[in-house]
């Protein structure tokens, strides 16, 4: 060649366009091609030359440029391929049926996961700077244990602020401590919302809320000042601007000063109402007094841009020793840290809060982060087993697709093109089965909404990244699917099909045997692993807690009496149907305070901490409480310095023979306090939920002016909607307040909701699972049918009764599912024995569950196959031996 | 008058075509447009839309000869066919009749 050729164009540029250009125009293109290169390594140097080279190949993709040939492979065909694939689809209408239904099944169900999933981990994500904004919690480390706390002390905010220049903003919040409700009266209607608030003025300068009516700086600053939510100004006021109006709460008036658009349901902090925190007295009280003890408020930071926030952490070191140590001090004695007491605050993310986050006092329950890894792995499980039974259902059909095969191979078709036709097919099934996923799960999405008590929506499936990656997702599934049914169906020899005496060798058997081994194994712990979880809830329900929570109606009090407590106790009481009432400050179930105690005659014996509760007269026996020792509490007695102290408290004290033992609160602020005498030792109640430990209660007696902010009132149980009107009407008798009630048995069933929805979504799951095994089984039932229909024949030629046949045809079954019991039941044992081990009281895991799931799934198989086995069975060896 | 619709790169080409005459093959139409419109298109496009104007008679082509830099591949000369002509003639005079009176009123514009 000519010395100005010395550099080439790219040669795979020139072979690709030598590949799809048609014959006529090749020559002239690439001539000009290559006098533009030529001229291009003289002007542009050759690197960029080739480069516009290959662009300029690029250009040429023409319709009119393309050759016939390069036209009739790939669209024709691809076009003749979606032709067949639906043939086949019509064809074989079972087939096609229980192809569909797996593997939507499979899609659907990570669809569903996913969507929850995106939802659990969008929490928080829409404050800006979320990165930036850490709470601070508290390591509260007594004496004797240690306790982790959501909320700090009301002064770690100021302390902070002014001393810390790493630190951009701080805010605190505090979120009233038994119920967040606060009684909101407009003219004359009073409502009882939930979501109260109360913070600082910087509140939101760290979180950000768009405003649509005031002023974010100054919508906190003064004491009357409250922000509302946009949904709540219109069920107040009938207008989102509520600018300036007014409401009051008890006596006091408050002024609207800023609605914001309506907090996400996709926040730890969901909140309607906003106010002031020096609304509140006893915050006020703490803020004058420098407190570093309560935690009583939550803290928020944001951290100025760049600083590192594990550097920012470890400062907090000197936090407590340089700011805190004399209020400490004070209450706590001066020699408190080498008492053990200790105050240790480290920073949470506010976007690990909700998955990650599960201290004492936090605002609402969170989320837990290993259901979200368990849901995941479920996800990925359901996905392989819809794969698996996609390709075994695939090669199961190859007797009935050889004819095909060998005409097509016989008619010159490549092995390529065929293996692009079956993946094709693939892919096209997969698609179908995505659009009937996508329209499933719609569908399903409101139960499932309202069963796991979420607002999950498909909304984020209109995303263009969303709908990409889940086309790429679908594709890549049907690519996985089809690709091994292509490899086999592909490479049957034309020859030996038309000849009719197809049979597969027995390479692909291993595959396929610990796919549907990895099937039942995957169901048997799914099974087994149901039935604990379910064991473990029915456990939980029916506990006895040491109390009776049944025919409980619980009245709210959050406003004072018009009249006296004992009034309208003795008027429920003497309503018909009602057998008991009585008040409590520290109703099971609702977070209650602690106080530390010690033996007031014996200074021996160790501190304890306990947490207090007042009871009155009748609150025991109106809950069937039993007492253990000595007596309750009775208007038979003066009580004002009586105690009852449950056993677990009895035993923290060490006390040996405790009626009539005197104890006293153990707090150097206030001095010696004065001393109560134990007259009752009452027995462990659950007055928490059961995902922890029964600790030391004590019991104060709530007599003289007395009332409590939770009543019970035993019902029987017949006619309780009567009965409701009229203790309602008797309320109203005695307070202005709105008549708030609740059942106790739902209220403390409303601890385990996120394990009842987790144990309902294992369900589902469960079902799905066991649902495409069985499906997948009778794939591969069909399949080995057709293997062995002249086996079969022979055996019963030769005397063989159709139930040998039927047996020897289960027999490998039997086998497989066996391997899969033995490596499922540890494997399960383990897992579950981990997720046990977070309760502090739960079931032992019993054999019966692992029995059960494997007999279960014995005779599951059993009646899958038994549609192919006694099929073979019955068939007449003259019609399966004939042809050969 | 009535012209058959033809699109800018279109009338682009045509000209190019008139001007090369007898040397219009699609690289030289590419350099011809380059430098007198300062516009690249793409080898692709020009073969395009030759195709297509071939296809409406407004040219004809053929093969012509070789060249030692092509590496002796043939190229394909393009010529304007009656038609082809005739169309970008008027197109030209109908534009020439607006800008002259356009002209008149060029103060306006500035």
């Amino acid at each position: 060649m000519e010395p100005s050729g010395k550099y080439k164009p790219p040669s795979f540029a020139v072979k690709a366009l030598t590949m799809f250009c048609a014959e006529r125009w090749l020559d002239e293109v690439l001539g000009d091609l290559e006098e533009q290169f030529i001229d291009n390594v003289t002007l542009k140097g050759r690197f960029r030359a080739k480069w516009i080279y290959c662009w300029e190949v690029f250009r040429f993709i023409r319709p009119h440029i393309f050759s016939q040939k390069f036209k009739q492979n790939r669209i024709i065909m691809t076009l003749n391929h979606f032709k067949i694939s639906y043939r086949n689809l019509v064809r074989n209408k079972v087939y096609a049926f229980v192809n569909l239904l797996g593997l939507s099944a499979g899609i659907g169900s990570v669809l569903l996961i996913s969507v929850y999933l995106n939802n659990e981990l969008s929490y928080d994500k829409f404050y800006k700077d979320n990165d930036r904004i850490y709470r601070i919690a508290l390591e509260r480390i007594y004496p004797d244990r240690t306790r982790f706390f959501a909320s700090s002390p009301v002064n770690l905010a100021t302390v902070l602020k002014e001393n810390y220049d790493q630190v951009e903003e701080v805010t605190r919040f505090h979120k009233l401590f038994f119920s967040d409700r606060v009684p909101v009266t407009i003219e004359e209607d009073t409502y009882q919302e939930p979501g109260y608030r109360f913070a600082d003025a910087d509140y939101f300068k760290v979180f950000s809320h768009r405003f649509l009516h005031g002023n974010p700086e100054t919508a906190l600053d003064a004491p009357d000042k409250v922000v509302l939510t946009e949904s709540i100004a219109i069920k107040y006021f009938g207008d989102a601007n509520a600018l300036n109006k007014t409401f009051l709460i008890d006596t006091t008036l408050f002024k609207i000063s800023g609605v914001i658009e309506d907090v996400p349901p996709t926040t730890h902090n969901k909140f309607e109402l906003m106010g002031s925190i020096h609304q509140l007295g006893f915050i006020r009280q703490a803020i004058e007094s420098n407190s570093w003890i309560n935690p009583w408020v939550y803290t928020y930071v944001k951290l100025k841009k760049g600083v590192d926030a594990a550097f920012f952490e470890s400062q907090f070191d000197a936090l407590v020793e340089q700011y805190g140590k004399p209020d400490i001090a004070q209450r706590l004695g001066a020699n408190f840290d080498e008492e053990g007491h200790k105050f240790l605050y480290f920073l949470q993310g506010l976007t690990d809060i909700h998955l990650r986050s599960n201290l004492d006092v936090e605002i609402d329950a969170n989320g837990d982060i290993t259901y979200i890894y368990m849901l995941a792995i479920i996800a990925a499980i359901i996905l392989i087993i819809s794969t698996i039974n996609f390709i075994n259902l695939s090669t199961a059909r190859s007797t009935e697709r050889a004819k095909e095969v060998g005409i097509r191979k016989v008619m010159g078709s490549h092995r390529g093109s065929l293996i692009n036709q079956f993946i094709t097919e693939s892919i096209l099934i997969c698609f179908l089965s995505a659009l009937i996923a996508v329209i499933l799960v719609y569908i399903m999405l409101p139960a499932f909404n309202n069963l796991l008590g979420k607002s999950l929506s498909l909304i984020m499936l209109l995303e263009p990244v969303s709908i990409i990656s889940f086309l790429i997702f679908i594709f890549l599934v049907g690519i996985t699917a089809g690709i091994y049914p292509a490899m086999v169906l592909s490479s049957l020899q034309p020859s030996s099909v038309l000849k009719g005496s197809y049979k597969t060798s027995t390479k692909g058997v291993w595959l396929r045997n610990s796919l549907i081994g990895l099937q039942f194994f995957i169901s048997i712990m799914m099974i087994s692993g149901s039935i604990l979880v379910h064991n473990q809830m029915a456990f939980f329900l029916n506990k006895d807690l040491g109390f009776d929570k049944e025919n409980i109606l619980v009245i709210n009090v959050t406003q004072p009496l018009e009249t006296d407590y004992e009034s309208l106790k003795h008027e429920l009481r003497t309503l018909d149907g009602v057998s008991s009432v009585g008040g409590a400050f520290g109703m099971p179930g609702v977070f209650i305070g602690s106080g530390v105690f010690r033996s007031a005659d014996d200074p021996e014996l160790s501190d304890m901490r306990a947490n207090i509760a007042t009871f009155d007269d009748e609150f025991m026996e109106t809950l069937q409480m039993d007492v253990a020792e000595g007596r309750g509490f009775s208007p038979d007695f003066n009580d004002s310095l009586s105690v009852m102290i449950n056993e677990s408290g009895i035993e923290a004290l060490g006390l040996k023979d405790p009626i009539g033992r005197k104890i006293k609160v153990a707090n150097a602020a206030t001095g010696p306090g004065p001393e109560f005498t134990i007259v009752g030792v009452a027995k462990d109640y659950h007055f928490r939920s059961l995902h922890a430990a029964i600790s030391p209660v004590v019991i104060y007696n709530g007599n003289q002016g007395f009332t409590p902010p939770t009543i019970a009132v035993r019902v029987k149980s017949e006619h309780v909607q009567n009965l409701l009107e009229k203790i309602e009407d008797t309320w109203e008798i005695h307070s202005s307040q709105e008549f708030d009630f609740s059942f106790l048995d739902q209220d403390l069933q409303k601890d385990y909701e996120a394990d009842l929805a987790t144990g309902f979504l294992f369900d589902v799951f469960t079902l799905i699972a066991i649902i495409m095994s069985c499906i997948g089984l009778f794939g591969l039932a069909t399949y080995l049918v057709e293997q062995r229909m002249k086996e079969m024949g022979i055996r019963k030629v030769l005397g063989a009764s159709p139930f040998n046949i039927v047996a020897s045809f289960s027999k490998g079954f039997v086998k497989l599912i066996s391997i899969a019991f033995i490596i499922g039941v540890p494997v399960t044992y383990v897992l579950v024995d981990k997720w046990l081990s977070t309760f502090a009281y739960h079931i032992d895991i019993s054999w019966l569950s692992f029995v059960i799931a494997g007999v279960f799934s014995i005779v599951l198989v059993l009646i899958t196959i038994s549609y192919q086995s006694i099929k073979i069975a019955l068939l007449n060896p003259v019609n399966t031996i004939r042809d050969e | 008058m009535q012209f058959e619709s033809i699109s800018t790169q279109e009338e682009l080409i045509l000209l190019a075509i008139a001007v090369l005459y007898p040397g219009a093959y699609a690289y030289s139409i590419q350099k011809e447009i380059k430098s007198e419109f300062g516009t690249s298109l793409a080898l692709g496009t020009i073969h395009t839309i030759l195709y297509r104007l071939e296809n409406k008679e407004l040219l004809k082509s053929e093969m012509g000869g070789s060249d030692s830099k092509r590496g002796g591949r043939s190229k394909r000369l393009y010529t304007l066919s009656n038609k082809g002509f005739e169309l970008i003639r008027e197109i030209q005079i109908a534009r020439q009749a607006m800008w002259t009176r356009i002209s008149t009123m060029k103060n306006a514009y500035n």
